[in-house]
């Protein structure tokens, strides 16, 4: 029965969205039969996290040849680099459902269709493919956006699709360049990822073509200074939206960095490593400031959002096992925080109308199931040990330590910068006076309560029992470690002996 | 050889335990008719005895095996392992541990009884015992934890409660403020903390990251590496243990609830950076030079606050500077790699500084939160176990013989001195001197002379048993503690040191018998002069002064916090704001702007093309004819 379970759940969403888009059927049942869809994929989610054996290769492998001319296939598969993305994208979702109660039909539809578009993205082994669903992706966040979102959507919805778009197509020639390549080098035509690190590129053209698609994954991710999009997408979006774009969406920009950009360009990502590493370290800063300063929650999510975005591609660009392994498991753990922390700022909303921080307080006092909640999840958005948090920054540090001390400084401030941006807001939205703003604030209902304790509980159980998870990644993570590290060694030992800039096969 | 023990792991889960029971039901219920008082006070009560009980079993544990093989430990679980890096769950029980362990969770258990009777009536009761409980949960996992990773687990744990608990009362902005102040700086520490253990690792980690393994590995340490290391771990414990720079929060700290600052600011928390450094002692000891460092650090915090106390008028301030000067000691202790010396002042100072505060605590509750010293006056009739036992915790804490605090502190300065740093000795006796002073001037304000506020004073009374008992316990621990570890010019045997040797690297410096008399008589007539003066100014009921020149600029604490204020609190603001309102619509947009301008300018230089007329088409027209018919016949040709 698992021999398709991928396929499944990338379509099962996409075609229950576009039924749903297309039949009248009410807002209730539309809620409904979303929630059902995505508890069920939750399932197959959890079975497929559970029978994961960890070796390093690929598991639940689906291959079925697309186009022949062109070698590209239709290609599945997990392996420990895009497991745990899968396990955000699969585990977070029926919360939305339950949560947000009063959207329409058609805002339903678009999030089945985003949640399959992810799926495929995470699971596709064959460029194309990826690339396909990279750009449906696109497609209902600009809908959700653009319908659905607040006053100034339209500008903010123009602004994220151009940026998007304009990544997207950079992507493209890359990839066009990276199958032609391969079409030189081995006389066949490919876009299968294990056949392409076969590939050994050099000279401007590739130097190019990496920064091509690394600009595409950065305005994802978004790194630093392609993030200008965020503060105003993420702001007017509505809620369940912001939640998917940072929860997940946010995370396969870092997911393809790792998956494609790694394994196809290894010197070149060895060459930019620190020019990547120092954007995401001052992103992280950056942004982290700029938090301090927002006065709508909402926003200041978005940029703190941003900052620890900055730290997860940290740990990528270390080069070493500690920090990668680091980043793939901050990934999930920031889903469940910071994509949480929106859904909590989502459902005050609802209930307030409001988020502007300096017109809140007091909630702790009407709604003390609610703060203690919300606190647990910023607790684990600043990496305190016994959360999720913790274990992903403190091996981001530890690795980013070794590939360079100064920046391994600079990247452990975002324990000092996270907790005073996220305190003050606390104090400003929980504590102090009650305001009559805040009088008819009620709690959390037994129903919201059911919702969010599973992901609490992965919270506190992520950062006590990280294991479970890392040992299904380590493998993986090792393997791409040692990929980059034998290659980089012989190019040095290749510019050394030889011309430099020589295009030379790999031994 | 280790010795495997399961129960370890229990000892720091049951509070945490009635933590999560305690704060589980009082989140359900608080918004409704809240339970009974008994049942949470019942149930904070019950982990910390076991905790405490479960101390006394290791202690004797580890008695009747050999003094080398006195080790305990107990592995949970692995925690997290990539590459190298294995951290397991672990926890470690030696003699230092041990020490630290029956400490904490003594005093952390009267400290509960005594908050049953102090904080009854209020409408938090149990969030504040399942904070509590959480509290020292967290401290029992730092002193246990069996490597720098778990200890790491602890010490954010308890930075996390000292937040919660000092921003208690969080109707009141400042106290929330307090509590932020106290969580930031705390991390501001954490990140040496998270960076030394980072750089150790890397180092010498890679055979184990736990206490055994990187003191099998220490050789492996180069000096500039182990350097970096301990000032990097000394950073931390300056955020923890409340020194320069980083004391600000403390003095705040006062904030919470009285019991709160007695086990924060005196048993527990703030200890933690003195145990950490003693627990590392051998990389410290690896290290002289930053030793050094440490111990100058510590000696000047010890003066600088001595000199704020000097001038404080709220009880509880004077307190607070006394405990950052009084850690200042330990520091020095330590850094002088007389670790045993610090530990022990660790250990004495538990006792007459939680005696101190409770005591404290049992007057501003007679005095209906009164904590101005200059509105009381006389109360020694009306609290007479209150005042006995907090003479008792004030002769402890200026050093008196033969108290407890006289000998822990006698010791580090006797180190001092034999170690070849007369500065800080000289230092350190001074502060004695000031310590006595400022000590006895709050007896004498609060207990002698004449009461400054008769209605306060007739409503006075002496607190209820469960308040007073905890300090009478307390008090006896003040006066005896002392002699566990006797120096030999006393005919003692040093136990405390001896029972600790297993657990630390240390050389004890030799010096004749003379010396030591000299540095005890030194302190001693230092602590003689202070209290005089203190008899002398406020015994009969002395005025609230006005303070001018110097003692106007130390009652406002040098204006440290204002500089602070100044120097990075407001400037990291106006980063924030600057960047929000012009570096990003405007200069990081940079990149997109210039598109779309770029864009914008295209659009208009091909409009002039665009004029709309038919005849100027048919002119382009019949130019790209033209055009095409020259190339064609080009390439006919």
């Amino acid at each position: 029965m698992f021999e398709y379970a991928l396929s499944v759940m990338i379509f099962l969403p996409i075609l229950a969205g576009l039924l749903l888009l297309l039949c009248p059927v009410s807002k209730g049942a539309a809620r409904a039969i979303g929630f059902i869809i995505s508890v069920v994929i939750l399932f197959i989610g959890i079975e497929i996290f559970l029978g994961f054996s960890g070796k390093s290769g690929m598991e639940y492998v689906e291959h079925h040849s697309w186009i022949p001319s062109l070698g590209v296939n239709y290609a599945l598969g997990i392996d420990g680099i895009s497991l745990l993305v899968l396990v955000a994208a699969t585990f977070l979702f029926p919360m939305v459902f339950s949560v947000f109660k009063t959207k329409t039909k058609g805002f339903y539809g678009n999030l089945l269709l985003a949640q399959g578009a992810m799926i495929g993205a995470i699971a596709a082994t064959d460029l194309i493919l990826f690339y396909v669903f990279w750009e449906i992706m696109l497609l209902p966040i600009f809908f959700m956006i653009g319908i659905y979102g607040g006053e100034k959507r339209l500008p903010a919805t123009l602004k994220l699709t151009i940026y998007t778009i304009a990544g997207s197509l950079l992507m493209l020639a890359a990839l066009i360049y990276v199958g032609t390549s391969y079409h030189e080098q081995f006389g066949k035509w490919s876009f299968n990822i294990a056949d392409l690190s076969a590939l050994s590129l050099g000279g401007g053209f590739a130097v190019l073509a990496f920064l091509m698609f690394m600009v595409a994954f950065a305005i994802k991710i978004p790194l630093f200074p392609f993030h200008t999009w965020l503060p105003d997408g993420y702001t007017e979006a509505p809620t369940s939206a912001t939640f998917v774009l940072s929860a997940i969406m946010a995370k396969i920009g870092v997911y393809g960095v790792i998956r494609f950009v790694i394994p196809v360009f290894e010197i070149e990502f060895t060459r930019f490593a620190v020019l990547f590493s120092l954007l995401g370290v001052a992103g992280m800063m950056y942004c982290g400031l700029a938090a301090i300063a927002q006065k709508d929650m909402k926003r200041m999510l978005a940029f703190s959002s941003a900052s620890h975005m900055g730290i997860i591609a940290l740990g990528v660009f270390c080069l070493n096992v500690q920090a990668l392994a680091g980043s793939l498991f901050q990934i999930i753990a920031h889903a469940t925080s910071t994509g949480v922390l929106f859904l909590f700022v989502g459902l005050m909303e609802e209930r307030l109308e409001n988020r502007d921080i300096d017109s809140l307080g007091g909630i702790a006092y009407r709604a003390p199931v609610f703060a203690t909640f919300f606190a647990i999840a910023m607790l684990a958005s600043v990496g305190l040990p016994g959360t999720s948090g913790f274990i992903g920054e403190f091996l981001i540090i530890l690795g980013a330590i070794k590939f360079s001390s100064f920046i391994g400084f600079l990247a452990g401030t975002t324990l000092v910068i996270g907790v005073c941006y996220m305190l003050w807001m606390f104090q400003r939205v929980f504590f102090e006076k009650s305001k009559e703003s805040t009088d008819s604030f009620a709690d959390l209902t037994t129903g919201e309560i059911l919702t969010f304790v599973p992901v609490i509980l992965l919270i506190i159980g992520m950062g006590i029992f990280p294991q479970s998870f890392l040992e299904k990644i380590e493998p993986t993570a090792q393997q791409h470690i040692a990929q980059i590290s034998a290659v980089s060694q012989s190019q040095v030992a290749d510019t050394t002996v030889q011309n430099p800039g020589h295009n030379n096969h790999k031994n | 050889m280790e010795h495997s023990a399961n129960y370890l792991g229990l000892i720091p889960l049951l509070p945490l335990t009635g933590a999560l029971v305690i704060g589980l039901l009082h989140m359900m219920t608080c918004t409704g008719k809240p339970l009974p008082e008994k049942l949470y006070s019942t149930l904070a009560c019950i982990g910390p005895l076991l905790s405490f009980f479960m101390a006394l079993v290791v202690f004797f544990h580890l008695r009747d095996m050999a003094p080398e093989d006195r080790f305990l430990s107990h592995i949970a679980f692995t925690w997290f392992a990539i590459g190298d890096l294995h951290v397991d769950m672990g926890f470690l029980a030696d003699p230092l541990s041990a020490l630290m362990l029956i400490f904490v969770s003594f005093i952390g258990s009267l400290i509960h009884i005594y908050s049953i009777g102090y904080m009854a009536g209020d409408e938090n009761y149990g969030k504040f015992f399942a904070y509590l409980n959480l509290f020292l949960g967290s401290m029992l996992i730092l002193v246990l934890g069996n490597g720098p990773v778990v200890m790491f687990v602890g010490w954010e744990g308890v930075g996390l409660c000292s937040y919660l608990l000092i921003s208690f009362y969080t109707k009141d902005t400042d106290n929330v403020l307090a509590g932020n102040k106290a969580f930031i700086v705390n991390r501001i520490g954490d990140l040496g903390f998270v960076l030394g253990m980072s750089f150790l690792f890397w180092a010498i980690g890679s055979g184990g990251f736990d206490y055994l393994s990187l003191k099998e590995n220490t050789h492996l340490l180069t000096p500039g590496i182990g350097f970096a290391v301990c000032l990097l771990l000394f950073v931390g414990a300056c955020g923890k243990s409340a020194q320069i720079p980083l004391y600000v929060w403390l003095p705040d700290a006062m904030a919470g609830p009285t019991p709160v600052s007695a086990l924060i600011h005196a048993a527990t928390m703030v200890t933690a950076g003195v145990y950490m450094v003693a627990r590392f002692s051998f990389i410290y000891a690896h290290v002289p030079a930053a030793g050094t460092i440490v111990a100058w650090v510590g000696i000047l915090t010890a003066l600088l606050s001595a000199i704020f106390g000097m001038f404080q008028k709220d009880i509880k301030k004077i307190l607070a500077y006394s405990t950052v000067s009084q850690l200042g000691y330990m520091f020095a202790g330590v850094g002088l790699a007389a670790y045993s010396a610090g530990i022990f002042h660790v250990f004495t100072h538990a006792f007459f500084k939680a005696l101190l505060f409770l005591g404290a605590g049992s007057v501003i509750y007679a005095l209906h939160h009164q904590q101005d010293i200059w509105k009381m006056g006389g109360l020694k009739k009306k609290m007479p176990t209150t005042y006995a036992t907090m003479l008792i915790g004030a002769l402890a804490l200026a050093g008196c013989p033969p108290f407890s605090g006289f000998f822990s502190k006698d010791e580090i300065l006797f180190s001092a001195l034999a170690s070849g740093h007369p500065g800080i000795w000289f230092i350190g006796v001074t502060v004695a001197g000031m310590t006595a002073y400022y000590t006895f001037r709050m007896i004498f304000l609060v207990f002698h002379g004449k009461p400054r506020d008769q209605e306060a004073y007739d409503h006075a009374h002496e607190p209820p048993p469960v308040m007073t008992v905890p300090l009478i316990i307390l008090a006896a621990g003040a006066a005896f503690a002392g002699v566990l570890n006797l120096p030999g010019i006393f005919g003692g045997h040093m136990s405390v040191s001896h029972w600790l040797a297993p657990s630390l690297v240390e050389h004890h410096p030799h010096a004749s018998v003379w010396v030591e008399l000299f540095a005890m008589l030194a302190s001693i007539a230092a602590v003689v002069v202070g209290i005089t003066i203190a008899y002398k100014k406020f015994s009969q009921g002395a005025e609230e002064p006005v303070f001018t020149g110097f003692a106007k600029f130390g009652y406002h604490k040098f204006y440290v916090d204002e500089i602070y204020n100044a120097v990075f609190v407001q400037p990291y603001k106006a980063i924030g704001s600057l960047i929000s309102r012009i570096f990003e619509p405007n200069v990081t947009d940079i990149h997109v702007k210039l598109s779309t301008w770029i864009y914008k300018k295209c659009g208009k230089g091909f409009k002039v093309l665009q004029v709309g007329y038919v005849r100027v088409y048919a002119i382009y027209m019949v130019i790209g004819l033209s055009l095409m018919s020259f190339f064609l016949s080009q390439s006919i040709n």
